[in-house]
């Protein structure tokens, strides 16, 4: 036996592992050199940046405090200058000589700032309110007095407070970098001095940073944008890098660590890769500088390096390849002898020994290898008859187990029927008794049931149709010791007949006549109570069956039990499914109904709900709801659920009338009356039963449908199949139709309802309209008597005597009483019939106040009350109707000082959450609780027999609430009889759309 | 399979000794960046070109060394301008320095790769040579002398020194349409300095003669800038001849005997365009150096002129300008 390549196996594994090891231990050092020699490079890297940085920030820095350092100086004070004075001052007055020659220094000032600070490109001066006084530049024209308002920007602020200002970095033309810089002038910061400074000084110092070849620096300001950088673009882009891992190191650091502390840190740069960054911060103005260089700069140095370590590892790796060769060759010879001698062993040739004179381990294994030969010749001979022997005790072994194989597959088998069969036993006892016959080596077998009297066969498993006769001739009869199964049910334990012909009892001729001779029959108990049995018979010779087998019917017949108890409680399971099915959709149609009746007024959706879902859980074909007409003793069709055309032309034509029918008898009987066939019963004899007939109806139910014994209707379902209707239908019917009567009931309420609503509107305006147009009417002939009253008493036609003229003032005095009682009334008519509308506009309700007291103080004043009005001084200007309100106010204040003999009567105002608020109070009678409620009504007064005695409409306070309501307020009184009554409204202060009619 | 090691051994050596051989001939130096020089000077030696070499040498650029120049000039003469630039282009230089629109024109027209770096250009987007300062596009960047920024600046100089003027003569290179947005710039400031300004769009120096006849007592002159030698002679000779103030756009022409000047210095400009041609040599892009504003502004005067128009120059003047002549 040769296995293949099996020589150059061991000669590799010496030859990779001589290689690995040599490579190994080359690699190794070259990587640990590589290592230590890039952190080293890192490193200088690192330090290098770190020093350029720090140089550039003290650069910039010492640049920016330069810039500052001459704005100060330079500007210091104009009167320091012994120049200032000597300028202009023979013309004007000191102080503007002064003031001029302060201005004019200043300008100078600026222009020596401008020629010896090349980075200033615009200097301004902002006087003490912070106006531009004069502004100065390199560029354009220069400007005095523009007096541009700077007072809240922050370089004022920032500068008048004494602080010098650097502002953000801004650009212009996009490129160029500027900043400006406001400093205080002066001792006292009174004034400021600003300066545009160019940053390009600083943009061009940093581009000329070099940190090797791909090495740059730019600087970033404390709001994290770029100030300066090598490349525009980024510049233009206005970068917010505070994202960059290294400026938020840099951030993060406490400035007092920044001499040696971790300045560095590997990142990704502005342009994308990673970058070695340092950087060093410009501390007054928070700004950094960075200096960045790629990552892969640090690897340059590495290079030369690499190429030797790499030339020496392979030159390595060829000397020890050449080694292990060479070793490998003088290992791996002999032992190819060895391997061929113990191939030649394996194939069976035991006589040829083994030759090797290596005079090493490897001749000794040969030699080890010859005595193994030998021995092996020796032992050959005993195995064979021990190999027979053992062959035999596996064969019985076998025949056992394949038995209880075959026993527990049927029983699974079994099993799986019944597993996939739930509903029908007939499939399981098939099975059991295929395996049965099969397994108990029987001739026949079947499961026989029991059900307390009498014994069936269920399943038979017999291959002689000449026996199977025999047999299902024999059942089905009762249990008797006569038999065997009859015999296994009666003691509930296994029957074993092993020959019919010597047992005494056995009785059944006609078997014994077809040749069965041995019985074995097991039962089938459940809860202790046989229900059947499983029988195995033999014929012709008789053999008995063995206890094993008993115990294997035994088995199937509890698993033949399992069947039957699984049947029995699926078939269970699914009626009680079914019934909570029904109770389910019951409820939910009830609830739909309910949901139907209370959510909609439309009788005939409600109606058709009703049917639909009656017909739906009745399992009938069609239905209708009929209402009752009363006089006439008819029935008329209101819905109907699926009838035919003809039947419902039929319905319409001729209404139903009491008694007639199944729908006339439920009414005149009212119970529910249900005809199970129309063609079998004798009385339905109705004009319908023909078309109906005709239709495919048989069945019909009818319930009447009352409300407290009145008749109103009639719930009827039809059903194409014949037969009577169940009790739950008939009682679900019943609560429909409840529901039915509900529904209608409640249609014709809200019909009323609507209607009687609507008519009393109708009177009402009605009613109003009329009013105010009588009102009109009546007006304009008081006006002309009115006016003509006037003209007598005024002498146009002549001097009046001075009798009647007494009688003419009382005209006069009587005709402007019913003429302020036609007013009124038009009032009240016209915001009823809802045609008065505010005319809206500004006014003030102090205003309005004064003017009411103004008017009243008078009749205060007759009848010795104080009047009094408090209104606060900053009470919003209001939006509203100012004459209504006016109106309002003279009628509340009229109607206190009218009801009021002494004390006083005071107004107060005030306005709070956009709404005003105003009372009057009186110290006057009081109105006592009940009156309250009515003096607002029209034509009401407190006391009716003051009406007469204080006068008066009692229309006024009807007439105020409704102009409050208008502007969207509120008027109510609060009063305790004896102390006086408070008459309070409210009023959004800007009224700016008339309430709906209130 | 001795044989087979010793040949590995063999190639081994070979790749070493090719290797140290190749790292040794990598140390050879670059070659020095060659500039192309185009002008319309009289020498090679004008101020933005000795500007630029000292501005590179402080940049650590060594003539020479580094660099090289190939400086072209056309004495003046404005149409062999598209030749020279031309030539310059196919003598393969490296970059192409220009100053003043002519010569950046005609070097722009002769190459479409070769970076150039302009001077002396008064308005480089008006006249159409970049599209926007920050963001140049071709291959052109340099730095603009601010004609159009400081226009009004000029006028409120000339108006400092010599308060009695009413109405300026505004000259300007005919051809030259970078001047349109100055001119509309110098009328609008002209409006708030209660100034005249009369434009007057010319060729040549006699047609600029012609002009000036109608020059009065009270007139001003304001001198275009760059462009043109002849026409700044043209204006000293004749703001001289007719005692009338004239202000020019270059420190230059003062030395000459103009009154004044208020502009950016040509030699500055010069030191100035270096650091932007030293970026281009290590690498940049023209495109994404934007166009720089000349840094260096001064105000000169011409104090024997003065006198000899009858004007005293204020205190303002004097502490403004950076140089005088006397």
């Amino acid at each position: 036996m040769k296995i293949p390549g099996s020589g150059g196996r061991l000669f590799r594994k010496y030859v990779i592992v001589l290689l690995v090891l040599v490579g190994g231990v080359l690699m190794a050092s070259s990587l640990v050199e590589l290592y230590f020699s890039y952190r080293e490079t890192q490193r200088a890297i690192l330090r290098v940046e770190r020093t350029k940085a720090v140089a550039a920030a003290a650069g910039i820095e010492q640049f920016l405090k330069e810039v500052e350092q001459q704005v100060r100086e330079t500007t210091r004070t104009a009167s320091d200058d012994p120049d200032a004075s000597q300028v202009g001052q023979g013309k004007l007055g000191f102080r503007q000589g002064l003031g001029a020659a302060m201005a004019e220094q200043r300008e100078l000032d600026f222009l020596r700032v401008l020629r010896n600070v090349p980075a200033v490109s615009e200097l301004s001066h902002l006087d003490l309110a912070g106006k531009e006084q004069l502004r100065v530049s390199r560029l354009d024209p220069d400007v005095v007095g523009s007096l541009e308002d700077f007072s809240q920007a922050p370089k004022f602020l920032q500068a008048r407070a004494g602080k010098t200002f650097w502002s953000p970095v801004y650009f212009k033309n996009e490129s160029e970098p500027y900043v400006t810089l406001a400093v205080p002038l002066g001792k006292y910061a009174l004034e400021v001095t600003t300066a545009e400074v160019s940053l390009g000084a600083i943009l061009k110092a940093i581009s000329q940073i070099e940190v090797g070849p791909d090495g740059y620096a730019y600087v970033v300001d404390s709001r994290n944008q770029l100030v300066a950088h090598p490349d525009s673009r980024l510049l233009r882009e206005k970068r917010d890098v505070s994202a960059l891992v290294q400026v938020k190191s840099a951030r993060a650091e406490r400035p007092g660590l920044t001499a040696d502390g971790p300045v560095a840190v590997v990142a990704d740069g502005l342009g994308g890769g990673r970058v070695l960054a340092a950087h060093a911060a410009i501390a007054p103005l928070g700004w950094l500088v960075f200096v960045e260089r790629p990552a892969a700069d640090a690897y340059a140095p590495l290079r030369a390096p690499i190429i030797r370590s790499v030339v020496i590892f392979v030159l390595g790796l060829g000397l020890s390849m050449l080694a292990s060769l060479f070793l490998a060759r003088r290992m791996v010879a002999p032992i190819r002898v060895l391997q061929e001698g113990a191939e030649r062993i394996g194939a069976g040739t035991l006589d040829q020994p083994i030759e090797l004179r290596t005079g090493d381990e490897i001749e000794a294994l040969a030699v080890s290898f010859n005595r193994m030969t030998a021995s092996l010749k020796e032992s050959y001979e005993g195995l064979e008859q021990k190999v027979e022997a053992r062959t035999r005790e596996l064969a019985d072994a076998n025949r056992d187990l394949i038995e209880t194989l075959e026993q527990q597959t049927a029983t699974s088998e079994i099993l799986r029927v019944i597993s996939s069969s739930p509903t029908d036993v007939r499939p399981v006892f098939d099975t059991v008794v295929q395996n049965a016959r099969r397994l108990c080596g029987a001739d026949s077998a079947g499961v026989l049931t029991y059900d307390g009297e009498l014994i069936q066969i269920e399943s038979l498993d017999n291959a002689n149709p000449e026996r199977a006769d025999a047999l299902r001739r024999a059942y089905p009869m009762p249990a008797n010791r006569g038999h065997a199964s009859g015999r296994a049910i009666l003691t509930g334990r296994p029957v074993h007949i092993p020959d019919v012909r010597e047992d005494p009892v056995y009785a059944l001729d006609a078997l014994q006549d077809a040749g069965l001779r041995s019985l074995l029959s097991v039962p089938m108990v459940r809860d202790g109570i046989p229900i059947g049995a499983i029988t195995v018979q033999r014929w012709v010779t008789p053999r008995p069956f063995s206890d094993k087998q008993m115990v294997l019917l035994a088995t199937f017949a509890d698993q033949a039990v399992i069947a039957i108890e699984n049947v029995r409680l699926f078939q269970e399971l699914q009626a009680r499914t079914r019934e909570l099915g029904r109770s389910v959709e019951e409820l939910e149609a009830l609830g739909e109904i309910g949901q139907a009746v209370s959510s909609t007024l439309d009788l005939e959706t409600v109606l058709t709900t009703i049917v639909s879902r009656a017909d739906q859980l009745s399992g009938t074909d069609g239905g209708a709801i009929y209402e009752y007409d009363e006089p006439h003793e008819e029935f008329r069709l209101r819905v109907t659920l699926e009838l035919e055309d003809e039947l419902i032309e039929a319905l319409r034509a001729a209404p139903i009338r009491l008694g007639e029918g199944a729908v006339g008898r439920a009414g005149a009987a009212r119970r529910p009356i249900q005809i199970p066939d129309i063609l079998g019963e004798a009385t339905y004899t109705g004009r319908l039963r023909e078309v109906a007939e005709r239709a495919g109806y048989r069945a019909l139910l009818a319930v009447p449908l009352l409300r407290e014994d009145q008749l109103l209707g009639a719930l009827v379902l039809r059903r194409r199949v014949p037969g009577p209707f169940s009790k739950e239908t008939i009682d679900l019917l019943q609560t429909f139709s409840a529901q039915s009567v509900l529904a209608i009931e409640n249609a014709r309420l809200f019909r009323e309802i609507e209607e009687k609503g609507h008519q009393l509107e109708l009177a009402s305006k009605h009613k109003s309209q009329f009013l105010a147009n009588m009102s009109h009417e009546l007006r304009t002939p008081m006006n002309a008597v009115l006016g003509y009253t006037d003209l007598i008493l005024d002498n146009i036609f002549g001097d009046v005597p001075e009798a009647i003229r007494d009688t003419l003032e009382r005209v006069k005095s009587n005709g402007h009483h019913l003429l302020g009682l036609i007013n009124d009334v038009l009032d009240l008519s016209k915001i009823e019939a809802g045609q008065l509308t505010l005319s809206l506009g500004e006014y003030s309700m102090g205003e309005v106040i004064h003017a009411v007291v103004s008017a009243v103080e008078s009749l205060a004043a007759e009848k010795k009350l104080a009047l009094k009005a408090t209104v606060p001084a900053d009470l919003p200007p209001g939006r509203g109707d100012e004459r209504r309100l006016t109106q309002v106010l003279l009628n509340l204040a009229g109607n206190a000082i009218k009801f009021t003999d002494e004390g006083e009567v005071s107004i107060q105002a005030r306005a709070s959450d956009g709404a005003f608020v105003v009372s009057v109070s009186d110290t006057g009678p009081g109105i006592s609780e009940a009156d309250q409620r009515t003096i607002f009504e029209e034509f009401q007064q407190a006391d009716s027999s003051s009406t007469r005695k204080k006068g008066g409409t009692g229309l006024g306070l009807s007439i105020s609430r409704r102009i409050v309501e208008l502007h969207g307020g509120r008027l109510w009184v609060e009063s305790t009889p004896g102390r006086g009554s408070t008459f309070s409204f409210t009023l959004p202060v800007r009224v700016e759309r008339q309430a709906e009619r209130a | 399979m001795n044989g087979g090691g010793f040949r590995c051994f063999w190639v081994a050596a070979t790749i070493f000794l090719w290797l140290s051989a190749h790292a040794a001939e990598a140390q050879e130096g670059p070659r020095p960046f060659r500039i192309g020089v185009l002008n319309a000077a009289w020498a090679a030696s004008h101020p933005t070109v000795e500007g630029l070499k000292a501005g590179l040498k402080e940049l650590g650029v060594e003539d020479g060394r580094d660099v090289t120049f190939d400086i072209r000039f056309t004495e003046g003469k404005l149409d062999t301008m598209p030749a020279a630039a031309e030539a310059l282009v196919k003598a393969g230089v490296d970059l192409i320095f220009t100053s003043q629109e002519v010569a950046t024109q005609a070097a722009k027209d002769a190459t479409k790769s070769v970076p150039i770096v302009f001077t002396l250009v008064g308005d480089p987007v008006g006249a159409g040579i970049v599209g926007k300062l920050a963001q140049p596009g071709g291959n052109v960047t340099g730095v603009s002398s601010l004609q159009t920024e400081l226009v009004a600046k000029r006028l409120e100089v000339l108006k400092t020194l010599a308060p009695a003027v009413r109405r300026v003569w505004l000259i300007y290179y005919g051809v030259d349409l970078s001047t349109v947005p100055m001119v509309r710039k110098a009328l609008d400031a002209a409006q708030r300095m209660k100034l005249e300004v009369v434009p007057k769009g010319v060729l040549d120096a006699n047609e600029l003669r012609r002009v000036l006849r109608d020059v009065r007592r009270d007139d001003a002159v304001l001198a275009p800038e760059g462009s043109n030698p002849d026409l700044a002679i043209a204006i000293i000779e004749q703001s001289l001849a007719l005692r009338v103030p004239a202000v020019f756009g270059t420190a230059l022409w003062v030395g000459y005997g103009g009154l004044m000047s208020y502009g950016p210095d040509y030699y500055a400009q010069g030191v100035q365009a270096a650091t932007l041609v030293a970026k281009i040599r290590r690498g940049a892009r023209p495109q994404d150096l934007p166009v720089e504003g000349a840094e260096k502004i001064d105000l000169a005067v011409n104090l024997k002129t003065a006198d000899l128009l009858g004007l005293t120059v204020p205190r303002k003047i004097l502490l403004r300008a950076d140089a005088f002549r006397r």
